[in-house]
């Protein structure tokens, strides 16, 4: 079937050509099938969709009597109308046809007539219709043959008769040409006559169509009926991915959603390539599909009226534009963090990845902070490789924890693709490193690098314990701190402030060697806070 | 003949102008190369100008070509027939194309609208509409101050053109943001009568004594926006408009919100890599007719939030299901699609 909205809307502007219309009679013939088909159906919308059908046979047998089935490109060229249609029409073709014929039949009469065998009619758009006889037969032209052009071993003559007919013939087909393109133009009006119903009908088609779509992937991939409600819980029991599952010979592992209004937050933990990122999609297509009106790929599901999908998934993806990964990724945040309602659900992916860790983790960390606090019941996803964000849901009541399952066997990793409760304490980074094809003498030395790196960490949390220590029991202020806080600003001079400068900067050199180690020790304290 | 051309091009400066000259519908200067280089047609020039000509027969095409890649054309004919005695013909602009006004289902995507969007700041709102010519859908909405979801949601649509009042060239930002979209961009003024006149020009176009009709009764700026999409299309298309017959409110209360961030990562159009059939709607698209294909994709972009009509579409689908026979039928009847999916 055409495209009956698109077609109309050309007839009634005036722009239809008569493929158009040929195509439109076409969309029109199923309809009385259509109308058929839908008989005694209850469902509602069904049921007014094909009372929305309207009867436009006469339409259709008006086209049918008046349209040719294959017409040219061309309007003004003929050949569109039916001469059966039309008896100004018929009478216009039948009489081209009897001059044609006549014309058609003048070779064979002429040569009998003359004895010149290879004598031909042909026709020339310069010259028209003309006689043409070889020089070895010019001498047995007869009479009334009117020499008109030389060519290259023929002479072209014409006979008054024969201008007759030609102008027949070409009068004929220019009357022919503009009749065709009026009665064109009268029939693609009374389309245009119609353009209500014929759009009205082309929208309950295209609602029977959509939802006939549905049904046949529902019943096609076993997908479920959902319950859309005005609860604030969104439980999935054994969902899958939409896309991933209609792709053949991919094996989708079935997961579960759980959240309701008093546990709306969760943090998923899991190494990369473990399957977060398909869970939150998978989560986000249910819902979707569910509130619009599809069955979902789940055993069953409970939907409470989701009013925004937030979703800021996927780093890397803008680094193509140019744009700062970071500053997107904030900028996507803060629309989140100022649009969120209960009933919204925010899938956050790797949010604070953009950024050097500590920076990272410390914005992941009041994001979720800030969404259990303004979401007030949001269903918030968070996909992240921070372990630490794990501890938030010991601080926080909305908060749990999840993770996608891996099976360690021989220093090797399976993925599960299983979401499960509970937190994970490992990234597996090096095993998925080896799965992507890394070099094994870069495993390796990565290996050696993380055991070392371990074991300082554990040296340095000893040690931060003594720096924390010291931050708190030696609280003497630096000596430049209290002269620079007690400075009368509005009396100093240029000169004195330079000297001044001058003066610390010597302090601060002399006091050089435990600078860095002051740094090292800030850090280390910003770290164990948010590890906390 | 060349002051002919000027003359017409000085009317038409932002149009890529055709001129007709015997067969071939020709270009100069700049629209030649510009013509050129999108056509893959021979530069070659005319008493020193550059110019690229298509042949007439074929011009459909061609003309298809150039709108897709967002130009605007104007087409001019010899509006005398070819004399024998060497006088200069008379010519005019016949025909406006624009991305967001063309209707041949030859070169417009199956599945998807194609939308002419205007956006017109009101005093206390911003107007903004929703045309597709090709198809009669008009919707019409309003942001008040500060408000954005309206917009948000009409460019989501992905508008071929956008069409916006001259004096809205000042306000940069919103020109910026209306860039990002990667439509066309048309400013046009005509004759600027306020939310009044809209309303009234609207009225005489739908005969109804009052939009209440259609919902929209309160709206200014939304008014006006529509009026101005309707103008454009007056001018650009001709009177025989009678097909559009309805005014649809544009709000994003109705629907559940998903904006451009969450359509693009959730892969609900497009897959990763672009592949259209590795998304939501690539999988759940089984429909037979391109009407009925962007009606899904409507259905998918706006989510209902009321849990009666997500009820009700629902027990439709139910029942297509039970009944396989059915849906068999009704799907049969429909056909195949005839046009390509573009």
């Amino acid at each position: 079937m055409g495209d009956l909205e698109r077609l109309t809307s050309r007839a009634a502007l005036g722009q239809a050509h008569a493929r158009d219309l040929v195509g439109l009679r076409a969309c029109l013939a199923p309809l009385g099938e259509i109308r058929e088909t839908c008989r005694g159906v209850e469902a509602s919308l069904l049921a007014a969709a094909a009372a929305d059908l309207a009867d436009l046979e006469p339409l259709r047998a008006l086209l049918e009597t008046a349209l040719v089935d294959e017409p040219p490109l061309g309007l003004h060229d003929g050949g569109i109308i039916r001469e059966s249609w039309n008896d100004a029409l018929g009478a216009i073709v039948r009489e081209a046809r009897e001059a044609r014929d006549w014309i058609a039949g003048l070779e064979e009469r002429e040569r009998v007539r003359t004895g010149i065998p290879s004598l031909r009619v042909r026709f020339n758009r310069v010259f028209g219709y003309g006689i043409e006889v070889t020089h070895a037969h010019t001498a047995r032209v007869p009479d009334g043959y009117i020499r008109r052009q030389t060519l290259t071993g023929a002479e072209r003559y014409v006979t008054a008769e024969l201008k007759e007919y030609e102008a027949k013939v070409l009068g004929a087909d220019e009357r022919r040409r503009r009749l065709e393109h009026e009665l064109f133009e009268e029939v693609r009006r009374q389309v245009g006559a119609q353009a209500a119903e014929l759009l009205t009908t082309a929208r309950a088609l295209a609602r029977l169509d959509a939802l006939a779509s549905l049904g046949e992937i529902a019943h096609a991939r076993g997908h479920v009926r959902p319950v859309v409600d005005r609860g604030d819980g969104l439980s999935i029991v054994d969902g899958r991915h939409p896309v991933l599952e209609a792709h053949p010979g991919v094996v989708v592992t079935p997961n579960d959603v759980a959240q309701d209004g008093l546990a709306p937050i969760v943090i998923l933990t899991g190494p990369n390539m473990s399957g977060k990122s398909v869970y939150l999609r998978q989560t986000a297509h249910i819902v979707i599909m569910a509130q619009m009106g599809a069955f979902v790929p789940a055993r069953e599901a409970r939907i409470g009226v989701i009013d925004r999908i937030f979703t800021r998934v996927g780093a890397q993806d803008n680094l193509a534009r140019g744009q700062s990964t970071f500053l997107v990724e904030m900028v996507e945040t803060a629309t989140i963090l100022n649009n969120v309602t209960p009933r919204s659900l925010v899938l956050l992916d790797e949010v604070g990845r953009g950024t050097s860790t500590f920076d990272g983790l410390a914005i992941a960390w009041a994001v979720v902070e800030a969404l259990h606090e303004q979401g007030r019941g949001a269903k918030v996803l968070f996909a992240t490789h921070f372990h630490e964000l794990t501890r938030l849901a010991g601080r926080l009541p909305g908060v749990r924890n999840f993770h996608v399952a891996v099976r360690e066997w021989n220093d090797e990793i399976i993925f599960l693709h299983k979401v499960q409760p509970g937190a994970t304490d490992r990234s597996y980074g090096i095993q998925v490193a080896r799965l992507a094809g890394l070099p094994p003498e870069v495993i390796a030395r990565a290996k050696a690098l993380l055991a070392e790196l371990e074991e300082a960490g554990q040296v340095r949390a000893d040690a931060r314990d003594a720096v924390q220590l010291g931050l708190f029991a030696s609280a003497a202020p630096d000596p430049i701190v209290t002269e620079l806080t007690t400075l009368d600003l509005a009396h100093l001079t240029p000169l004195e402030a330079l000297n001044l400068l001058h003066k610390w900067q010597a302090q601060a050199v002399g006091a050089g060697a435990a600078t860095p180690a002051r740094a090292v020790g800030v850090r280390a304290a910003a770290e164990g806070e948010a590890s906390l | 003949m060349m002051r002919q051309y000027r003359e017409l091009k000085r009317r038409y400066p932002d149009y890529l102008l055709l001129f007709r000259l015997g067969d071939f519908y020709e270009t100069f200067f700049e629209d030649a190369e510009v013509a050129a280089r999108l056509l893959q047609i021979t530069l070659t020039s005319r008493q020193g100008a550059p110019m690229a000509g298509i042949p007439h027969h074929a011009a459909d095409g061609y003309i298809a070509r150039l709108v897709r890649a967002g130009r605007k054309i104007a087409i001019s004919e010899q509006l005398e027939a070819p004399d024998k005695a060497k006088k200069l013909l008379k010519r005019d602009v016949v025909r406006i194309m624009t991305p967001g006004t063309i209707t041949d289902t030859a070169y417009l995507a199956g599945a998807a609208n194609n939308f002419l969007l205007t956006v017109v700041r009101g005093r206390e709102a911003r107007g903004v509409a929703l045309l597709d010519v090709s198809t009669g859908d008009f919707w019409v909405g309003e942001d008040g101050a500060r408000e954005d979801a309206v917009l948000a949601a009409a460019l989501l649509r992905r508008p071929a053109e956008i069409l916006i009042p001259a004096r809205t060239r000042e306000d940069r930002a919103l020109l910026a943001r209306l860039e990002a979209s990667g439509a066309t961009l048309t400013f046009w003024e005509p004759d600027a009568g306020g939310p009044r006149r809209a309303a009234a020009d609207l009225c005489a176009h739908f005969q109804v004594d009052a939009l209440d009709r259609f919902g929209v009764g309160d709206m200014t700026a939304g008014v006006e926006a529509a009026a101005l999409a309707l103008a454009y299309l007056r001018a650009t298309q001709g009177a025989a408009l009678g097909h559009l017959r309805h005014l649809t409110r544009l709000t994003a209360v109705d629907a559940m919100v998903l904006d451009a961030t969450a359509v693009e990562t959730l892969e609900l159009l497009q897959g990763s890599g672009g592949d259209a059939r590795a998304s939501l709607f690539g999988v759940l698209d089984r429909t037979m007719t391109a009407m009925g294909a962007r009606l899904l994709r409507h259905w998918l972009l706006r989510p209902l939030v009321d849990p009666a009509a997500v009820d009700e579409r629902q027990a439709a689908v139910a029942a297509l299901v039970a009944e396989p026979a059915r849906r068999a039928r009704l799907r049969a009847s429909s056909g195949p699609w005839v046009t390509s999916r573009g």
